[in-house]
Formats: C-alpha cells, structure tokens, sequence
C-alpha cells in the first residue's frame, strides 16, 4: 500500500530520526481478525534512509513487534523482540507505541544533506498457526499454486517522506 | 572505509530482507510464542475439532487433547496438536482459534479442519506372513476430489477366507449425498481363487460344494449415519463366479446386506476405554436372481481399555448361515486374528455354517500376550472348542502415523503336538 508523502512525518530526537504516520492503521483486516481469534501476529517495521538520491539507501534500520489481543481484557499486548513490551493499549495506542520504537541514528550525516525516508510496515502470518499445514512436498499442484496466487500475506504498507535536511529539523 | 561502509548496508539490507521476508531470527528463543500472546496466561475449558464432517481421532489424539483442557494456554502444545490431526484426517491445514471460555480467563480452543480439495494417498492395509499360509500383501491408491473419491487395489489374501483370493478391487465413494449424514459407495471386485488341497478333498464328498476359480462383485452401498456413534449400511452385492471346469455354468450370489455399526470412546483422566460393535447380514434370494440361497448373520463386538501403558482388549464374534452359501461366506477360524496359532484347513478346511470365537489380550507397552477360544462347525454337527495362547510384539513405529507392526507366536492348545505358528505384519 502506497499513500501520499504527507502521511509520513519525520522528526528529530536528540540524535535520532523518528517517524509518525497518524492516518496509518495497521491493526485492520486479516491481521486484526487474527488478533480476535486469540492469535499473535508479528509485524515487521523497517525504516530507510536515503540521502543524496531517492535510489542510494544510505542507513536502515528494522524492527519486528508481535501483537496479541486479550480475549477477556479487549486490549492489546505488544512486544518489541529486543525487549520492550507494553500491555493494556487500544488499537491506536499499539500503531503509535511501535513508531515510536522505531528510529534511525543520525551520526555521520551532515545538516545539509538532502534526505528522505521511507518506511514499510508488513503483517506476518502468525507464529500459532505457521506450522499446522503438512507440507505435501513438490507437486504439479503445489508449483501452480506457488506461482499463480498472490502473495499470502498482502498486508504490507510503504510510506515516503518527502525531502528534507537535518538542519530544517528543530532539535 | 567506503568499501567497510558498504558491507554493513549490505549486512543490513539482507537482515532487514530476511526479517520482511518473515524469516527474522527470534531471539527470545524457546516457547516466544507463548511468552508474546497475552492470552497464553488464559486456562483451557475445551478444545473442539470444527470441520466440514465428523472426524474419528485416534487414542494418542484424543489423549492430547484431554492432556491440554484445564491447563494453561500452550500455543506450541496446540501447534503440535493441529498438526498430529491434519495428518490424521489428511486435511490441508488445521488452524487454531481462541475465544472466551463461560468464565472469566477461562477460554476455547476451535481448531478448524480444512480439508484439501485434492490429494492422493497409497496405503498398504494389510501386510503379514504366516508361517502355514505364507503372503497376504494389500495395496490400495485413492484418489480424492472434495467429496469424492475412487480407490483402486491389487491384493492377494490367503488369511481372511478359505480360498486365497488375488486380483483388484475398484470404488467409488460420495462422501455426502443430499446430505453430509448419507454416503454412497460402489464397489466392484474382481479375484482369482486359489484352493487348499484339503479344501478341494472335502469339497468333492458326499454333498459336494462348488468351488470356483474366479468370481466378480459389484455392491452399492448406502451408508446412513445415525448419530455421532451410530451408522446404518445397506446395498446389494451381485456376486458371478466362473466354475473351475469349462463344462460346468456360472453361478451367482446376488444378496441384499446391511449393517449396522455402533462405535464408542469413553475417556477420563485415568481410564480409556473403546466400544465397538457390529451386526451384518447378507440374504440372497431367487428374487434377486441368486443362485445360492441362504441368509448370513455375523456380530462383532470388541472392548478395550486403556491406563497407564496397559491395555485390556475383549473380543467377540458370532455368525450362523441358514440355507446353502457359496464358499466366500462360510465361516473359518484360525488365521491371524482369530484362534491364532490354529491351521484353519486342520479345524475345519470347509469351513461352517456357524461360529463363535472370543478372544482376551493384555498389552504392557508393546509386549503382548493373549488367549483365543473358538468353534466352527455346521448346523447340527459336533461343536468342539478349540484354545490357543501366544505372545508377541505391537506397536506403532511412528514413521509414516499408523504404520503398525505386529510379531507373534501362538501355540494350539488341546493339539496332542505343540506346533507353534509365527505371524509377522505391519500395516503401512
């Protein structure tokens, strides 16, 4: 999913780069309706730097978040595999938690180079169910299959920033 | 430094690929899935197996899922359940559900069966040699699609009957007609016979029997199911045997059957325990255009139960012809699963028109030791009980699912000679 550069705004932290997307809403659809069934859905964020052009990824950072939902509770877990988790958020609570713990360092890049960041979101299957199938092994079947449907897990979002310099930051 | 620069982003576009990809490393490590779910901290009430028809799991399933009600949400412990039931019913994927449970923490586990609409199995149902009747070798293909499912065999038997019978046998099934309670099945068979020199000399004495070098069945068959436990059978089977000298003319058995099935499993924590029982009959008449004309009665019955790695079983069956029948129904014993260690042909190498037999077995682990008792004889002859006793080894090897394998030893009792019988099988 593509939106305009406006929905991706860029902020400085100190000597980081953070994002934030507030029309973004990844908690929806089939990862959300995995989420009710009690299943835990991994969603894997990864922030790009471009500088100089569009083409030449200059720094990258990624991060993986898992989400559950409590059944009884109706909130929402969240765990950032290096560590940190939060529990008891609502939907937007969650979008906006795992944004915040996604940030690029900003060592080594001078204030006036033009840059531009991009950030993807993907929506993993969920590790509960990953490993229910039988794998029936190669078949004519399972060739057709893997090269005429679509991807099996379409929830994927890609955001871009437009152009900007650290110096037009504020700190 | 431009060329250090350009490994780490290259180190880091294959990380940030492999983690898009969905392929990031955990590094929680051990049961992550359970640490990340909230609902991990939840108790099991129930765990319920949705699907588009009744599936019948076996033992160690139904063991493991008892083994997870009541206990903490495990999500690998369920991982690992889902998968043991799609090889069980040949599903494509089972998938796991949670929902809330009566009572606060408490939830449900739903685990939706979705069948393939496609698949292709080869089995070896039966596979066992016996040291007085040598090979029985089944293979059967089938192929299924949704409902339906056509099945081919190339088998040659000398347990089951008194012939040794060789050749193929074909099916068609509907799994659901009009409704998923009715299934169809046609089934047509076609066998080259083989006799037992003992059989032959009986047969040509005072009231000979017709014995035959081929014959070929076609049977429809309706298949009612009555409750979860509980099914209903009913056909014709059209039955052509071609005679063993040219000059003589084809006969036929044309019968209507039925059966009826009842089939329970009673589990609690510290005893499993299964029910199985079965009444069949099969009466052919000059209506039906039938040569032989007779009326065969058969019930079956068995009881295990289960605890701890011992295991009881108790079986019993019943039979009795009215009438003349052709020699596939007559009844024998002593073959691999009743009066083992008995000849079949030294008991009786006609067989008879009624029978009885039962059977007590005790299995610790995979050792086995059992004792069978039994009769065959004809209306208004001598009934005389015959015993035998044996040892031997069973189990489940656990490479393909139910690849059950078999070793035993069973000795006549009340021979006058001890001549033990070696029986080797496995089921694929």
């Amino acid at each position: 999913m593509r939106v305009s550069n406006e929905d991706l705004y860029v902020i400085r932290v100190n000597d980081e780069l953070k994002v934030s997307a507030p029309r973004i809403h990844f908690l929806f659809g089939l990862p959300l309706i995995r989420l009710h069934d009690g299943m835990s859905v991994p969603f894997d964020f990864q922030l790009t730097l471009f500088s100089g052009t569009r083409d030449t990824p200059f720094r990258r950072t990624v991060e993986r978040f898992v989400v559950s939902y409590a059944l009884w509770e109706e909130n929402f877990k969240v765990v950032r595999v290096r560590g940190a988790r939060r529990t008891g958020l609502s939907a937007s609570g969650v979008e906006q938690w795992c944004l915040e713990n996604v940030a690029l360092s900003t060592a080594g890049i001078s204030p006036g180079d033009k840059l531009w960041v991009r950030l993807e979101i993907r929506a993993q299957d969920s590790p509960e169910g990953a490993a229910a199938s039988e794998d029936p092994g190669l078949s004519l079947k399972s060739l057709i299959e893997l090269f005429g449907r679509p991807a099996r897990n379409p929830q994927h979002w890609t955001l871009d920033s437009t152009a900007f310099r650290l110096e037009d930051l504020d700190r | 430094m431009r060329y250090l620069r350009f490994l780490l982003l290259s180190a880091a576009c294959v990380l940030a690929i492999r983690a898009l990809a969905g392929d990031a490393p955990d590094p929680d490590g051990g049961n992550a899935v359970d640490e990340a779910n909230v609902n991990s901290r939840y108790t099991v009430e129930s765990i319920d197996v949705a699907g588009q028809h009744d599936y019948t799991l076996s033992q160690p399933v139904l063991q493991q899922i008892h083994g997870l009600v009541g206990t903490r949400l495990n999500f690998e412990a369920l991982s690992s359940l889902a998968r043991a039931i799609t090889r069980e019913v040949h599903a494509r994927e089972v998938s796991v559900r949670v929902i809330r449970g009566s009572e606060p923490e408490y939830v449900r586990v739903i685990l939706d069966v979705n069948e393939d609409g496609s698949r292709f199995d080869v089995s070896v149902p039966k596979f066992l040699w016996n040291s007085r009747e040598g090979w029985t070798a089944e293979g059967q293909a089938t192929a299924t699609l949704g409902n339906n499912s056509v099945s081919f065999g190339l088998l040659s038997n000398g347990d089951d009957l008194l012939e040794r019978y060789a050749g193929y046998n074909a099916a068609f099934q509907r799994r659901s007609l009009g409704s998923d309670k009715v299934n169809f099945a046609l089934i047509f068979e076609d066998y080259h016979d083989e006799w037992n020199q003992a059989t032959i000399a009986g047969a040509t004495g005072s009231e000979p029997l017709f014995l035959y070098r081929s014959r070929r069945n076609v049977e429809p068959e309706l298949t009612f199911l009555l409750s979860r436990d509980l099914e209903f059978s009913t056909g014709v089977s059209m039955e052509a045997m071609q005679p063993e000298t040219a000059a003589a003319r084809e006969k036929s058995a044309n019968s209507a059957t039925g059966t009826l099935r009842y089939h329970r499993t009673i589990e609690s924590s510290s005893l499993n325990q299964a029910v199985e029982a079965s009444y069949s009959v099969r009466a052919a008449s000059r209506d039906l255009g039938s040569d032989f004309v007779y009326t065969r009665h058969r019930v079956k019955a068995s009881y295990t139960a289960g605890h701890d790695r011992h295991q009881l079983e108790l079986g019993f069956e019943g039979g009795a012809i009215t009438g003349t029948a052709p020699m596939f129904e007559r009844f024998a014993l002593g073959d691999s699963s009743t009066l083992q260690g008995w000849d079949k042909f030294n008991l009786d190498p006609l067989g008879g028109t009624r029978v009885m037999d039962g059977s007590l077995a005790y299995k610790y682990r995979m050792m086995r030791v059992f004792y069978d008792t039994g009769a065959v004889w004809d209306r208004g002859g001598r009934v005389e009980a015959r015993q035998s006793v044996g040892t031997g080894l069973e189990g489940n090897l656990g490479i393909f699912g139910h690849n059950e394998f078999l070793l035993a030893l069973a000795f006549p009792l009340d021979q006058g000679h001890l001549e033990p019988m070696f029986v080797a099988g496995m089921n694929f």
